[in-house]
């Protein structure tokens, strides 16, 4: 029971939390492919800074959180997701749009967000250091431990307050971007824009508008996936960086261009990772009495070590294109 | 005159493709745009809905000239466009299809929408149906009608009948005589030029890029030359 207890803790929960964090920002970055036909390598440190956006709300509003009783960081996070929509517009003012209004191939668009992705990286460092900091330095990150109502379970199911606030907050976008994308004219017409361009502009919907509500939904979930894995683990500058490459393989394994491939994309890297890291020995051991004596069961049995843990995205991406070259929602080729 | 292009000389950079063509049409008229491929009948109703920059001449729409009005403002003018190939939004339904038609329009368009369904009824128990999904000729029923969502005063249709079996190839040819009885002018680009000039009220024969004979269609398919030339036999 304890062995089951762990592999919630450890597979189910873990593969969730990076999961719903990498679709977060696997949503943006198929909607931004799918509108402008470029992958944003950006995004990830779009989602850092973002996290950076909440820590100076934070300090500066620290009393909100308690008064709230929810972590501060969290509380301003609708006040960084406004700021990181409002850089996400400004970047595309001040470096993609000029470049697109000179009809130039997406991929010196890509050039270009890989140049954007270094500027920011280094704008936070020259403001922030490159200390790690959290958000709770004056609060107490709530843990909750879930008894499991059975006689041979002594384990709890461990689960903490951002965590939490992470699925419901995930949950909560993913439903009102359904509505938005489905509901809405401007929804509509962003579909139809990432359908098909040209007969879009035929139709007389303005591009401008639909490319400035992407990069807004974008930068939004970006600040949200970025504040919420900074509540969870500690915020750094290279905090989303290093999840850039889930990140993308999420949206190419959805299908890019398909936001809810970018979901389904960013939970099964997520899930994979954490099935592939797992020490399964642990789950092996209760069953050594019927196992033949001549097999050992090492300690460690994992399917990749956790120091290793990249090269799984890498697999299902491998995986999941030779089976479905144009992912499992079936994306937009490039 | 509901439209009138004179001497069109437009390209895709390099050559011209258009040497100088002249289209006219009143409302309510069928003209037919007839030729060999290359003779440039695609690129004329792009230059007259603006996809492509005119070197020379000018496009008036009911006597104003909006040779320098962008394409998506020239919707808001009355003028529908639809493309040859790609001309539906495949993973939208076929009713948010008809919506995106009518993006610009701010008002109540529900009567248009019903108008559509009543011009192409198998469209009507499609309409939640994603319009990709859809047989050919369904999907040209689509296309035509997103275009038909602003109520325009000039339809123009590159190729509507391509790729379709004969039964909807009349369909559709039915469906652009009631749409032009409805006082909409419709500029076809059509490849089967005999039943295409048969309901014509202006026919523009093609080749070269420039305006090789310029009459009604009855008088075109009467044409000995042009029958020998452009209709087969």
């Amino acid at each position: 029971m304890n062995e089951l207890i762990f592999f919630i803790n450890k597979v189910v929960l873990s593969g969730a939390i990076i999961g719903c964090i990498y679709a977060l920002g696997a949503i943006g970055v198929t909607l931004i492919f799918g509108i402008l036909r470029f992958a944003h390598f950006a995004h990830a440190d779009l989602m850092t800074t973002g996290a950076f956006f909440a820590l100076i709300f934070a300090s500066l509003l620290s009393g909100v959180g308690p008064i709230a009783g929810l972590p501060t960081g969290f509380v301003v996070l609708p006040l960084a997701a406004a700021a990181t929509a409002l850089l996400a517009i400004g970047l595309d003012r001040m470096f993609y749009r000029p470049l697109r209004a000179r009809n130039i191939k997406p991929i010196l668009l890509l050039v270009a967000s890989l140049g954007v992705t270094l500027m920011l990286q280094g704008i936070t460092r020259l403001f922030a250091g490159t200390s790690i900091r959290t958000f709770f330095t004056s609060e107490k990150k709530d843990i909750f431990r879930i008894d499991v109502p059975f006689d041979l379970a002594t384990r709890n199911i461990v689960i903490t307050e951002p965590q939490v606030l992470l699925f419901v907050t995930t949950i909560v976008s993913i439903f009102c971007l359904h509505q938005f994308l489905t509901r809405t004219r401007l929804g509509k017409a962003m579909r139809a824009m990432a359908d098909n361009a040209d007969l879009a502009l035929v139709s007389g919907i303005n591009t401008d508008t639909v490319v400035t509500a992407t990069w807004i939904i974008a930068g939004v979930l970006a600040a949200a996936g970025g504040v919420l894995l900074a509540l969870d683990v500690a915020l750094k500058p290279d905090l989303s960086f290093n999840i850039l490459l889930p990140i993308f393989a999420a949206a190419i394994v959805g299908g890019v261009g398909r936001p809810y491939g970018a979901i389904a994309g960013g939970l099964l890297v997520g899930f994979s990772e954490a099935l592939a890291v797992f020490n399964w020995s642990l789950l092996i051991r209760p069953f050594v009495d019927f196992l033949p004596a001549w097999i050992e069961i090492p300690t460690r049995l994992s399917i990749v070590p956790t120091e290793y843990k990249l090269i799984v995205p890498f697999v299902i991406l491998i995986a999941v294109l030779l089976w479905r070259p144009t992912g499992i929602f079936r994306g937009q080729i490039t | 005159m509901l439209i009138n292009a004179t001497n069109l000389v437009a390209g895709y950079g390099g050559e011209p493709v258009l040497n100088g063509v002249d289209i006219e049409l009143e409302a309510g008229q069928i003209g037919v745009i007839v030729g060999p491929n290359g003779a440039g009948k695609s690129t004329v109703l792009k230059s007259i809905f603006g996809l492509i920059g005119l070197q020379q001449g000018k496009v008036e729409l009911e006597g104003e000239n909006i040779s320098d009005v962008p394409p998506n403002r020239r919707v808001g003018l009355g003028i529908a466009y639809v493309p040859q190939e790609m001309n539906i939004f495949q993973t939208l339904t076929v009713q948010e299809n008809l919506e995106m038609g009518a993006y610009i329009r701010r008002d109540d368009y529900t009567s248009a929408m019903e108008r559509m369904f009543d011009l192409f009824p198998p469209l009507k128990q499609k309409r939640n149906s994603i319009a990709g999904n859809l047989s050919g000729g369904q999907r040209q029923m689509v296309a035509i009608g997103r275009a038909l969502m602003v109520d325009p005063r000039l339809l123009l249709l590159d190729e509507p009948t391509v790729g379709l079996s004969p039964a909807f190839v009349h369909d559709i040819i039915e469906r652009i005589i009631a749409v032009a009885r409805s006082n909409v002018g419709v500029l076809v680009v059509e490849q089967n030029a005999r039943r295409a000039l048969e309901i014509a009220d202006a026919g523009f024969v093609l080749a070269g890029g420039r305006n090789l004979y310029t009459d009604t269609g009855e008088n075109l398919l009467n044409n000995p030359a042009v029958a020998k030339s452009f209709l087969g036999r």
